[in-house]
């Protein structure tokens, strides 16, 4: 029974993690998985929630797309008006558009799916208290425990 | 092997990217808490509170000629900021732009009078307030001649800085579209 646990658990976390490694991947047509920082697409995307982006051919009214502002700013907001190849976005907590309007050739992609509230360990890990806890420390203990085991691998070699 | 996964997983999150859904932000990650707050604004009508995107538009300007309109800048965020409001020329003449003047006058107080081209306000909002009400007033000089119509189409750019040297750290940029022509 243990075994089929693990075997399954293995296997979620072998395809979770190529999904995520594979998203940081720069070619085109790719996904990517972004942490969203700030809440004004909220309540629809809040503080703290990754988001899956992906390109596609033609974009409409009222998708929800990430686009990189002309400030080189990774943006995700929601398409409210397109004309003559300009887009115009606005954030729906916010009062008012988006001043800049946009260029198809600006936008990442469109945001397909929301992780709610993922962002947090996201933005543990990548602290130092969580850098420490979540990867240093368990890495230093499995090299630790591999390198026992070596070595006892060798002392029992060295006896026969 | 689980062990391994589990530390292969940690790493690919490291490498997780980020999105704004607002412009600017600032983020604070301390004892473990996480927070984060926005800069965001907007230009607004002070009578209703609607969006402004353009603020004058004045045909037919006579020399002493000036026209008067007001603008609220709301902090929306949740975060307080200092802005500036600078003068951006986007078409039309440059002696025509440089004989424009303007007068930014907030809480009844004078804050800027002097040539448009010249711009360059630094402000805050008031400690009790998330908002900054502005007389903004518009004239061509008394002295300007022409023979022929010129004109001035221009920005008034309003950054909001979360530095409040405005030298450094996160800014966001509104814009409002003016147009003034003479004869």
């Amino acid at each position: 029974m243990s075994k089929i646990i693990n075997f399954f658990l293995v296997s979620f976390l072998l395809l979770i993690t190529i999904f995520f490694l594979f998203s940081q991947l720069d070619f085109p047509g790719n996904y990517k998985i972004l942490l969203v920082q700030s809440g004004s697409m909220s309540p629809a995307i809040n503080t703290g929630d990754l988001v899956v982006v992906k390109p596609i051919s033609k974009y409409q009214k009222g998708d929800i797309i990430t686009f990189w502002s002309k400030e080189k700013i990774n943006i995700t907001h929601r398409i409210i008006s397109i004309q003559d190849n300009q887009i115009n976005t606005k954030g729906d907590a916010n009062q008012v558009s988006d001043q800049d309007f946009i260029e198809k050739n600006q936008i990442l992609g469109k945001v397909f799916y929301n992780i709610p509230n993922f962002g947090y360990i996201v933005f543990f890990i990548k602290s130092i208290p969580g850098l420490i806890t979540l990867i240093i420390v368990p890495a230093t203990i499995i090299i630790y425990q591999e390198f026992i085991q070596i070595k006892n691998t060798f002392i029992k070699m060295s006896k026969r | 092997m689980l062990r391994l996964l589990f530390l292969l997983f940690m790493f690919s999150l490291t490498l997780i990217r980020t999105t704004n859904a607002d412009f600017v932000f600032k983020k604070t990650i301390k004892n473990n808490q996480f927070s984060a707050t926005t800069l965001d604004f907007s230009q607004l009508k002070t009578s209703n509170n609607s969006a402004i995107e353009s603020l004058f538009n004045i045909n037919g300007i006579l020399p002493g000629g000036y026209q008067v309109d007001t603008l609220r800048i709301k902090n929306q965020g949740g975060t307080n900021f200092s802005y500036s409001i600078t003068f951006e020329k986007i078409n039309g003449e440059d002696n025509f732009c440089k004989n424009l003047e303007i007068s930014l006058i907030k809480n009844g107080q004078s804050q800027y009078k002097d040539s448009l081209v010249n711009l360059n306000l630094k402000s805050n909002f008031n400690s009790d307030q998330n908002f900054s009400d502005w007389l903004v007033y518009i004239k061509l000089k008394d002295n300007y001649v022409s023979s022929k119509s010129e004109f001035c189409d221009f920005n008034l750019n309003i950054t909001g800085f979360n530095d409040p040297d405005q030298k450094s750290g996160f800014k966001y940029k509104r814009l409002i579209s003016n147009h003034i022509s003479s004869i």
